[in-house]
C-alpha cells in the first residue's frame, strides 16, 4: 500500500469577512477515504478550495502531492467535484469532452461516455436540464475521465435521494479499490461517515476539533445526562451543555473527564451528530468561537 | 466465505467480519494458503470503510490466523490443532458464561437450564 499524505495544510489561516479558516493542521492520507464533517459554515468547503488553490490562505499553507495548491503540476492529477458543475449550463453533456478535455493530458472520452452510460445521465441533454443528482454524477463522471489520484468531492450528496447517494458511494468505493487513490469529501450528515470514510477530521468556526479514525471519535467523546445541577468543579469539562426546565443537563465530554460529574449520572456513548452539535452549541455559547476547543 | 453483515445487531462491523473470517477458518471453508478477499474488495463489497475490514484483518494477524505477506495479501497460515481446539474451547467456555448470565438475568433456574441444554443436545 502507498504511504504518506496526498494533501497537508500547516498551519492554514482563511481570511474573508471573518476567519473561515484559524490555524488549522490537515493531513489527508494517501489510498484512504477523509471525512470532513462539521455544520455549515465551519469552514469545510474554505479547506476544500484553499486545497484546490481556489482560495488564497491568508497565512500558512496548503500542498498538495508536495506542490503548493493550485499548482499546474497538479491540477490534472485531481478530480474535482464542487457544488457546481465546470460546465457551462447551455452545453449539451456528449460535447463536454470535447470542449474541456483538451485541458487535461489523459482525457479519456470513452470512458467519460461510459460513465455517462452507467450514471444514466442523457447524453443529449444540456446541463441546464439536469436533475440534481445527473449534475453531480455529470461532475463525478468529469472528474474520473481523466484518471486523477486524488478525487475532492464538495458536499456531493446534497440535494441527492438516497438511491443516488448509495450509488455515489458505490462509485468512491470503486474508485478506492486502487491503492494509489484517495478520497476527500466533506459533508454535514454525519451518518455517510459511517460506512465510507475511513479517517475524519471534524471541523467547528474554523478550527480542527478531531482529526482521526471514526472509531477513535466514538472511544474519545461520551454524552453525559444529569439530574441535578451541573457540578461546578464540571462546567469546564462539559461541551455544549444543554440545560433543561428542571435543571437537568445533557453535555458532550471527553471520556476522560467521566469522574468530574460524579456518579449520578448517565453517561452514554456519543454518535458523531452529539459531536458535531454539541461542539457547534459551545462555540455559539462562547465569546470566541471555537478557541476553546482547538486543541 | 460469505460474509453477511447486519447493521443494527450492535456488533461492531469489524467485529462480525473477524468472527465470520475465523469462523471460515475453523470451519475449514478457508485452507492453509488460501487468500483472503482483498480489503479493498471487500470493503467495496460489503459497502463498508477500509478501516472496517483493516481492523477486522489485523485482529486475524494478531490472533496468528493469517499473515500479511506482502504483495500477496493475506494469507491462511497453517492451521495448529491446538490452536482450534483452544479457539473452539474458548468459544464453548464463553456460552457457558453468556447461558448462565442469561439465566440469571432471567431468573431461569439450574433445573431448568440442565432441562434446556439437554434438549438442545438431543435434537
Amino acid at each position: 500500500m502507498t504511504t504518506g499524505d496526498v494533501l497537508v495544510s500547516r498551519q492554514l489561516t482563511v481570511r474573508r469577512n471573518s476567519f473561515a479558516l484559524r490555524a488549522v493542521d490537515i493531513r489527508v492520507p494517501r489510498g484512504y477515504v477523509t471525512g470532513l464533517v462539521g455544520p455549515n459554515g465551519a469552514g469545510k468547503t474554505t479547506f476544500l478550495k484553499s486545497a484546490l488553490g481556489l482560495l488564497a490562505p491568508t497565512s500558512g499553507e496548503v500542498t498538495v502531492l508536495g506542490h503548493p495548491a493550485g499548482s499546474a503540476a497538479v491540477q490534472d492529477r485531481i478530480g474535482v467535484v464542487l457544488d457546481r458543475t465546470t460546465a457551462a449550463p447551455e452545453w449539451r453533456v456528449e460535447t463536454i469532452g470535447r470542449r474541456i478535455g483538451k485541458l487535461y493530458r489523459r482525457w479519456d472520452e470513452q470512458q467519460y461516455r461510459g460513465l455517462l452510460d452507467r450514471f444514466d445521465v442523457p447524453p443529449r441533454n444540456r446541463v441546464d436540464g439536469l436533475s440534481r443528482g445527473q449534475t453531480v454524477k455529470l461532475s463525478i463522471a468529469i472528474a474520473l475521465s481523466h484518471d486523477p489520484e486524488i478525487l475532492v468531492l464538495d458536499e456531493p450528496t446534497s440535494g441527492l435521494d438516497p438511491v443516488a447517494r448509495r450509488d455515489l458511494a458505490d462509485i468512491i468505493r470503486e474508485f478506492m479499490l486502487d491503492p494509489a487513490h484517495t478520497t476527500v469529501f466533506s459533508t454535514h450528515i454525519t451518518s455517510e461517515l459511517d460506512d465510507l470514510a475511513d479517517w475524519i477530521v471534524v471541523l467547528n468556526s474554523g478550527t480542527v476539533v478531531f482529526d482521526g479514525m471514526l472509531h477513535e471519535l466514538h472511544e474519545k467523546y461520551a454524552i453525559v445526562r444529569g439530574a441535578g445541577p451541573l457540578p461546578a468543579a464540571a462546567r469546564a469539562a462539559a461541551i455544549g451543555a444543554r440545560f433543561d426546565a428542571q435543571g437537568g443537563y445533557e453535555a458532550l465530554i471527553r471520556v476522560d473527564d467521566t469522574a468530574k460529574f460524579g456518579g449520578d449520572v448517565v453517561i452514554d456513548g456519543a454518535s458523531t451528530d452529539d459531536i458535531v452539535v454539541h461542539f457547534a452549541e459551545h462555540s455559539h455559547s462562547t465569546s470566541h468561537p471555537g478557541s476553546e476547543v482547538a486543541a | 466465505m460469505h460474509i453477511i453483515l447486519s447493521s443494527t445487531s450492535g456488533v461492531p462491523l469489524y467485529e462480525q467480519i473477524k468472527v465470520q473470517c475465523r469462523a471460515a477458518i475453523h470451519g475449514g471453508d478457508l485452507a492453509e494458503g488460501d487468500l483472503l478477499p482483498s480489503l479493498r474488495q471487500l470493503a467495496a463489497q460489503l459497502r463498508v470503510s477500509l478501516i472496517t475490514v483493516t481492523r477486522a484483518y489485523n485482529d486475524l494477524v494478531g490472533e496468528g490466523l493469517v499473515a500479511n505477506e506482502h504483495g500477496r495479501g493475506f494469507v491462511v497460515k497453517p492451521i495448529d490443532p491446538k490452536l482450534a481446539d483452544a479457539a473452539l474451547t474458548e468459544r464453548f467456555d464463553r456460552a457457558i458464561e453468556e447461558t448462565v448470565a442469561a439465566a440469571r438475568a432471567a431468573r431461569i433456574g439450574w433445573d431448568v437450564v440442565k432441562e434446556r441444554v439437554e434438549q438442545q443436545w438431543n435434537q
